[in-house]
C-alpha cells in the first residue's frame, strides 16, 4: 500500500536554552490552545523543503543499484527517472547507509529501500507526493521533518532533586551506587539528540574515543547544539560521579573509586542550528555502532504556524492526519530494538551486555494527549514530573506514556559555549529521559551478560517503577522510574538451581530435559572434557563448551522444557549439566555422561488431507520434516503444478497451493531433506486440482405470504443453496419490486420487509469463491388475510390490470364488463396471487367497468375506472 | 337530389374508412341506447317505427321528423337501468317539432346517475343535442343529429365528445318504410383518449298494416359498428284501435357490441294525443330487468 503522507508535520521545536524563571511558558502552552479557534494551518512551515525520503520497491532498489553501478545517477526506469528529472531531484542516497557486516541485517528489516532524495526547493514537497505517488515502484513517501529538542526553556536548579530529593520523588539510584553498581563502560549509550561537548569536563571520561557521528554535516565531526540540549541530556545520564565536578549522572561512575560509568555515543541529529534529514539513521546506527540504549529527547509539534501556541485547529488536524510515527522511522526502531547487541547473525554478540536494545523518547512538552513518535508502542515513553511528584504542567499525558521521572528545574552539563560554567538548569521532558537512560544502563550493567535481553530490562524498569500521584488520574505518565526498586525486582528473581534433569542423545545431539522451576532462562551445556564443565563460568563458558539455552519469559513452573544441544560429533561421549539464570546465574546441576550415535536419516511425513482439492480452496498444510537428529536440513521441493513448501517463523514446513490459480488436473510432487552430513529422504506424491462446479439451489423457495406492510420474512439462504465443492457461499438479493417489498442480506440470512400490499419478488445470488453463481428468485405476497383479490394497481387502471387470486392455483374466471353492459374481457384460466393474470387495458376506452374474478365457488365484484 | 344523395354517400363512405383504424373498445355507448320505452320494448327497432311518434328522434333517427304527422311530440321518459347490476336511473326528455311540411326539428336531453361512488364521487353521465329534418318530395327524407355528451368517472376525470347521426328514410308504398345512414359518428374531445364512439353504419325496415281496428307493425334494424362488431335487431307491435299496443323484440349482437343481446317486451296506450309506454328488457346478465317507462304528447 502505497501511503503518501502529504500533510507535513513538524517536530517541536522548543528551546531549551531559556531558564527556569521562563517556565512559566509551559502554563502558555496550555492557555494557548484555544477550542474552535480558526487558523490557517501551513504544515510546509513544520518540514524540510527539497527534500523527502521514498521507500522503493524490490525492483526499482535493483534498478537504483545497478544504476550505481554504472556510474548513472539515478535510475533506468524511464517512468521514474522521468518523473524525477521533471522535479530537478538533485540527490538522491541511501537513508540508511551501507552497513558493512550488518548490511544483511538491514536489508532483511528492509531499510535497503528507503532513499532520501534531494530536489529543487520551489518544487512543492506535497505536490512532489503527488507527482511520485501513483509511478510505479514507489511505495511510499514520506516528507522530511524538521526536528528540534524536546525540552522547555526554564530557571536554575538549587540542586539536584532527581538524584536525591529529600521527600522521596527523586529516582532512587543512591543506594544502588552503594550496593550495586556505578555504571560499566561496556554498556553504550547513544544520544540521538544535539552533538555532545565530547571533551567537556564532567562527561570526557565516560565518551567514547570513536564511533560518534553528526549526521547534520555527515561527518565524525560533531558539533553542540546551540543550546547544548545533547550535552544536557549526556549529562543526566553519565556525568562523572565523584570527580568534585559539577553534577553526578545517574551511571557516571566514581571517578574517586577509578570506575567509570556507563559510555556516551554521541549521534548528533542537530549540530549548531540546524538538524538532520536523516534522524531515522542515526537510531538505526546507533544499533550497528553497539550501543544498547537509544535516548531521545526529541518529538515532534504541531506549531504549524510557528507561533509558539498550539490552538486546538492545528491538534484536531494533527491528531486526524498524523497521530503515528513515519514508517521509516518505526522501521528503524523495530530495527535498534532487534538487533542491538547482536552480531551480523542476530545472537547476542559475545561481550555484550544484552541482546537486543532499548528505544526511550521524550513524552513531549505540549501538555496534550498525544505522543508521536514517542506513542510508538515499542518505544519506552517518558514523561516529567516536578519535585513535588505530581505532573510537570507541559508533560504530555495518557496511558502511551509508559514511565515518569524528574523533569523540571534539571541541572545537567552544557557545553562552554552556551555557559560559561558548563552547566545549567533545563526543564522537560528532555530532561526527564535521561533520568530513566541512566537507570536502564545502570541495570543492564550489573545485571547484563549472556542471555540477559531488553525485554527483561524492560520488565525491570517498568515493574520496578513507582506509582505516585501523577501515574494516575485524568492525565497519567505513569510510574516513576526507581532504580533501586528495580534492582530489587532483579534480584528477586533469581531462581532455583536445576537439580533433576535427563539427557538423551539421538545422533550427534543431546536433548536436555527438564521440569520448569520458575526461571527465567535455562541453559543446557555440553563437553567431552567433564573437568571443563566441572569449572565452567555459566557466564562465559569457553569455547570447549557446547550451550544452548531456553527462555521462559513468563517464568512458569511446572512446564516441560527440551533443551537441545546440536551438532556434536557422532558416537563420542560427552559430559551434559544445566543451569537455570535470571538475574544471575545459579549452580549447575549434576554432570551426566551421554555418547552421541550414528546419523539419521531426515524424516518427512506427508500430511494425510494432501490429496484432491477443490478449485476454490486455498490449501495451507503442515508437512512434518524434522531431523531426527536436531541437524539443519536442507530441503527442496519439485513440482509441475503451482504448489510450494514454505517454512514459518516457527520452522514448520507448509504445503501451500492457491487453487484457484491453479488449472484444474493432477500434478506430481516430491520433497528431498538432507541434513548437513548429506543424508537425504525423497517423498514423491501427487494432488489434484478439481474444477469447479456451480451452486445450485438444494430446496426450492415457497411462495411466501406476508399479511401486512412492515411484516417481515427470513431466511437462511445456506438452508436452500448448496455447493458440490463443499466451499462458503456469498449471498446477495436484490427485490425487483422495490414499492412492495425491502430487502436486507447479513451473511446467509436473508430479511425480506413488505413495504405496501402487492405481489413482489426476490431475486437472490449465491455465488461461490470462483465467481460461478446460482441466481433464484422467489415471490412474497403481501395481502392481508381478508383480502381474497388483489387488484394492481388497483381500482383505477391505466395500460394494465394485473389481478391476483386465489392462494393457491386453481380454476378462476375473470370478466370485465362495461357499464351499458358490454362485455370487454373474460377468461377461465388456472392461476393463483402467486401466478397472476395480466389484462391489457390499453385499448379500452375510458370508463366505469365490473371486474368479476370467481374461483372456489365464490364472486368478487370490483368497480374499476378505465382512466 | 341526385346531387344531394351523391354528396350523401360520399358522405358515408369516408366515415367508414376512417373508423377502420379505431381501436375496439368504444366510449360513450349510452349514446346508443333507446330512451324511448316504445321503441325499447321492441328491442330498439327504432329507425322506421310509424307507430312510435319521433319525440325522442335525437337518440333515434332525425330523418323521421319530416315525415312525422302533427306539429310536434314531446316525451318524457324515466329508466331503471340494469337494476341487478349496477343500479343506475336514467332521465330523458325529449321533443320533435315539424312546423311546416317537409322540415321539421327537435331536441333531446339524456341524464344517467346513480352509480356507485368511486372515491366519494358518485359517476354519472349525459348528452344533449339537436336534430334537422328535410322533405325531399313526398316519399323521401333526410335528418341530421348533433350531440355533445359527457362521462364524469371520477372527481377531475371524464371523457366527452361530439358526435352526429345522419340517415335518410324512404316511404315506398303505403306502410313501408326504410332507412340508412350513419350514427353516433364524431370524435372524442379529450387528445388524450385515443379510443372511439360506437359508430356505425344503420339500416331499418319497417312495415306497417292497418285493418279495422288492428294495426300491426314488424321492424328489422342492423347496424355495422366500425369497431366490427354488429348487432341486428327485431321488432313487432300489435295495436288495437290505435289505443293500445303489445310490443316484442329481440337484439342479437356481437359480443361487444354497444348493445348487447337481449329479449324486450312492452306495452303502450295513446288516447287523444297522450301517450304512456312501458318497456321491460331480459335475457341478459347485465342489463336484465332494465325498466323503462315514458310520458308522451303528440300534437
Amino acid at each position: 500500500m502505497k501511503k503518501i503522507q502529504a500533510i507535513l508535520l513538524a517536530f517541536l521545536a522548543l528551546s531549551c536554552a531559556k531558564e527556569i524563571e521562563e517556565h512559566s511558558a509551559a502554563g502558555t502552552i496550555e492557555e494557548g490552545i484555544k477550542p474552535e479557534e480558526p487558523i490557517s494551518v501551513d504544515y510546509d512551515r513544520t518540514i524540510v523543503p527539497g527534500a523527502a525520503k521514498i521507500y522503493f520497491s524490490d525492483e526499482i532498489v535493483a534498478e537504483i543499484e545497478a544504476c550505481e553501478g554504472e556510474g548513472l545517477p539515478v535510475t533506468k526506469s524511464s517512468e521514474l527517472g522521468g518523473m524525477m528529472a521533471e522535479l530537478g531531484i538533485t540527490s538522491m542516497e541511501r537513508l540508511f547507509p551501507y552497513a558493512g557486516e550488518y548490511e544483511a541485517r538491514t536489508r532483511a528489516a528492509g531499510l535497503h529501500k528507503w532513499y532520501l532524495v534531494t530536489f529543487d526547493e520551489k518544487v512543492p514537497v506535497t505536490k512532489a507526493g503527488e507527482d511520485l505517488a501513483p509511478v510505479k515502484g514507489v511505495e511510499f513517501f514520506e516528507p522530511v521533518r524538521k526536528i528540534a529538542p524536546q525540552a522547555t526553556n526554564d530557571s536554575y536548579w538549587s540542586n539536584m532533586w532527581g538524584l536525591n530529593n529529600s521527600n522521596g520523588y527523586n529516582v532512587d539510584v543512591l543506594p544502588v551506587w552503594e550496593q550495586y553498581t556505578v555504571g560499566n563502560p561496556n554498556v553504550v549509550v547513544a544520544v540521538v539528540d544535539g552533538g555532545l561537548q565530547l571533551d567537556h569536563p564532567d562527561l570526557a571520561w565516560n565518551c567514547l574515543d570513536s564511533g560518534h557521528y553528526n549526521y547534520v554535516t555527515n561527518s565524525t565531526n560533531i558539533v553542540p547544539d546551540s543550546d547544548g540540549h545533547g550535552t544536557h541530556v549526556a549529562g543526566t545520564i553519565a556525568a562523572v560521579t565523584n570527580n568534585g565536578k559539577g553534577i553526578a549522572g545517574v551511571a557516571g561512575g566514581d571517578y574517586a573509586d577509578g570506575r567509570r560509568g556507563v559510555s556516551l555515543l554521541s549521534l548528533a541529529v542537530f549540530s549548531g542550528t540546524r538538524s538532520a534529514y536523516s534522524f531515522e539513521t542515526a537510531i538505526k546506527a546507533g544499533a550497528d555502532k553497539g550501543a544498547l540504549i537509544c535516548q531521545n529527547s526529541w518529538g515532534y509539534v504541531v506549531d504549524t504556524d510557528d507561533n509558539g501556541q498550539i490552538s486546538q485547529s492545528e491538534l484536531n488536524a494533527f491528531i486526524s492526519e498524523h497521530n503515528n510515527p513515519d514508517r521509516a522511522f518505526t522501521q528503524a526502531v523495530d530495527y535498534f530494538i532487534k538487533y542491538a547487541g547482536c552480531d551480523a547473525s542476530g545472537n547476542q554478540k559475545a561481550g555484550s551486555p544484552m541482546k537486543g536494545g532499548i528505544v526511550l523518547f521524550a513524552a513531549g512538552n505540549d501538555n496534550l494527549q498525544y505522543g508521536p513518535p514517542s506513542n510508538y508502542e515499542p518505544i519506552v515513553a517518558v514523561g516529567a514530573i516536578q519535585s513535588s511528584g505530581t505532573r510537570a504542567s507541559f508533560s504530555n499525558y495518557g496511558d502511551w506514556v509508559d514511565i515518569c521521572a524528574p523533569g523540571v528545574g534539571i541541572w545537567s552539563t552544557v557545553p562552554t559555549s552556551v555557559a560559561s560554567s558548563g552547566y545549567v538548569l533545563y526543564s522537560g521532558t528532555s530532561m526527564a529521559c535521561p533520568h530513566v537512560s541512566g537507570v536502564a544502563a545502570l541495570l543492564i550493567s550489573y545485571f547484563g551478560g549472556p542471555g540477559f535481553t531488553c525485554d527483561m530490562l524492560k520488565e525491570a524498569l517498568l515493574s520496578g517503577a513507582r506509582v505516585i500521584e501523577a501515574s494516575t488520574g485524568s492525565k497519567p505518565i505513569g510510574p516513576l522510574v526507581d532504580a533501586h526498586s528495580s534492582f530489587l525486582y532483579m534480584i528477586a528473581g533469581t531462581p532455583d538451581p536445576v537439580t533433576d534433569y535427563t539427557a538423551s542423545a539421538m545422533g550427534n545431539s543431546i536433548s536436555v530435559d527438564l521440569v520448569a522451576n520458575g526461571s527465567y532462562g535455562y541453559m543446557a551445556a555440553a563437553s567431552k572434557s567433564r573437568s571443563a564443565l566441572e569449572s565452567m563460568d555459566p557466564s562465559n563458558p569457553g569455547s570447549n563448551i557446547i550451550t544452548e539455552r531456553f527462555v521462559s519469559e513468563e517464568k512458569v513452573s511446572g512446564e516441560d522444557i527440551s533443551i537441545v544441544l546440536r551438532k556434536l560429533d557422532f558416537s563420542t561421549d560427552y559430559y551434559v549439566t544445566v543451569v537455570s539464570y535470571g538475574t544471575s546465574y545459579t549452580t549447575p546441576a549434576p554432570i551426566k555422561q551421554v555418547r552421541t550415535g550414528v546419523n539419521h536419516a531426515p524424516v518427512i511425513n506427508l500430511n494425510p488431507g494432501i490429496g484432491a482439492f477443490s478449485q476454490w480452496m486455498s490449501i495451507d498444510l503442515p508437512v512434518e520434516i524434522y531431523d531426527p537428529d536436531f541437524n539443519d536440513l536442507d530441503v527442496s521441493f519439485t513440482t509441475n503444478g503451482r504448489a510450494r513448501l514454505e517454512k514459518d517463523a516457527a520452522g514448520v514446513w507448509h504445503f501451500i497451493l492457491n487453487c484457484q490459480l491453479a488449472n484444474p488436473g493432477s500434478y506430481t510432487a516430491k520433497i528431498t531433506a538432507r541434513d548437513e552430513y548429506g543424508l537425504q529422504t525423497e517423498k514423491s506424491f501427487t494432488y489434484s486440482v478439481k474444477e469447479n462446479e456451480r451452486p445450485f439451489l438444494n430446496i426450492p423457495f415457497d411462495e411466501y405470504w406476508l399479511t401486512s406492510p412492515g411484516e417481515s420474512l427470513t431466511l437462511d439462504l445456506s438452508e436452500y443453496f448448496s455447493d458440490p465443492d463443499g466451499e462458503p457461499l456469498n449471498y446477495t438479493a436484490a427485490v425487483i419490486d422495490k414499492d412492495i417489498l425491502k430487502s436486507r442480506i447479513d451473511g446467509s440470512v436473508l430479511t425480506v420487509t413488505a413495504l405496501e400490499n402487492g405481489l413482489g419478488h426476490v431475486k437472490v445470488v449465491a455465488s461461490d469463491a470462483i465467481g460461478d453463481k446460482a441466481v433464484e428468485s422467489f415471490p412474497v405476497l403481501v395481502r392481508p388475510v381478508s383480502e381474497k383479490v388483489t387488484l394492481i394497481p388497483g381500482t383505477t387502471v391505466g395500460n394494465e390490470l394485473t389481478i391476483l387470486a386465489a392462494l393457491s392455483r386453481q380454476e378462476t374466471e375473470i370478466s370485465l364488463i362495461s357499464s351499458y353492459g358490454v362485455k370487454v374481457f373474460s377468461m377461465k384460466e388456472v392461476c393463483s396471487a402467486y401466478e397472476p393474470v395480466t389484462i391489457s387495458t390499453n385499448q379500452l376506452a375510458r370508463g366505469i367497468y365490473y371486474l368479476t374474478v370467481s374461483y372456489g365457488g365464490n364472486s368478487y365484484k370490483y368497480t374499476i375506472v378505465k382512466k | 337530389m341526385r346531387r344531394l344523395a351523391v354528396l350523401f354517400s360520399a358522405l358515408l363512405l369516408s366515415v367508414a374508412a376512417v373508423a377502420q383504424a379505431v381501436p375496439a373498445n368504444e366510449a360513450h355507448p349510452f349514446l346508443r341506447w333507446s330512451r324511448d320505452p316504445g321503441i325499447s320494448g321492441m328491442a330498439g327497432t327504432g329507425l322506421t317505427s310509424m307507430q312510435v311518434s319521433p319525440a325522442f328522434a335525437v337518440f333515434s333517427n332525425p330523418a323521421a321528423i319530416a315525415m312525422m304527422d302533427g306539429l310536434g311530440s314531446v316525451k318524457a321518459s324515466y329508466s331503471l337501468y340494469a337494476p341487478s347490476f349496477t343500479k343506475t336511473s336514467n332521465i330523458a326528455v325529449g321533443a320533435a317539432f315539424r312546423p311546416v311540411k317537409r322540415f321539421g326539428f327537435a331536441v333531446g336531453y339524456v341524464h344517467q346517475l346513480g352509480y356507485e361512488k368511486i372515491d366519494e364521487f358518485a359517476p354519472y353521465d349525459f348528452a344533449v343535442g339537436g336534430a334537422l329534418s328535410v322533405g325531399i318530395g313526398e316519399h323521401v327524407a333526410l335528418g341530421v343529429n348533433a350531440k355533445y355528451s359527457k362521462a364524469c368517472f371520477m372527481k377531475d376525470f371524464s371523457s366527452s365528445a361530439f358526435s352526429v347521426d345522419i340517415l335518410a328514410q324512404v316511404r315506398f308504398w303505403e306502410g313501408f318504410n326504410a332507412a340508412v345512414g350513419v350514427r353516433s359518428v364524431g370524435k372524442i374531445l379529450e387528445d388524450s383518449d385515443m379510443s372511439s364512439l360506437p359508430s356505425s353504419l344503420a339500416v331499418g325496415l319497417s312495415y306497417r298494416y292497418v285493418t279495422g281496428i288492428h294495426s300491426i307493425e314488424a321492424l328489422l334494424d342492423g347496424d355495422w359498428f366500425f369497431s366490427n362488431n354488429w348487432g341486428v335487431s327485431a321488432g313487432f307491435s300489435y295495436g288495437i284501435k290505435e289505443i293500445g299496443f303489445v310490443r316484442v323484440g329481440y337484439r342479437f349482437a356481437s359480443e361487444s357490441a354497444a348493445v348487447p343481446s337481449h329479449l324486450a317486451v312492452g306495452l303502450g296506450l295513446k288516447y287523444i294525443g297522450l301517450s304512456l309506454d312501458v318497456s321491460y328488457i331480459t335475457l341478459n346478465k347485465v342489463i336484465g330487468n332494465t325498466f323503462q317507462i315514458g310520458l308522451g304528447y303528440s300534437f
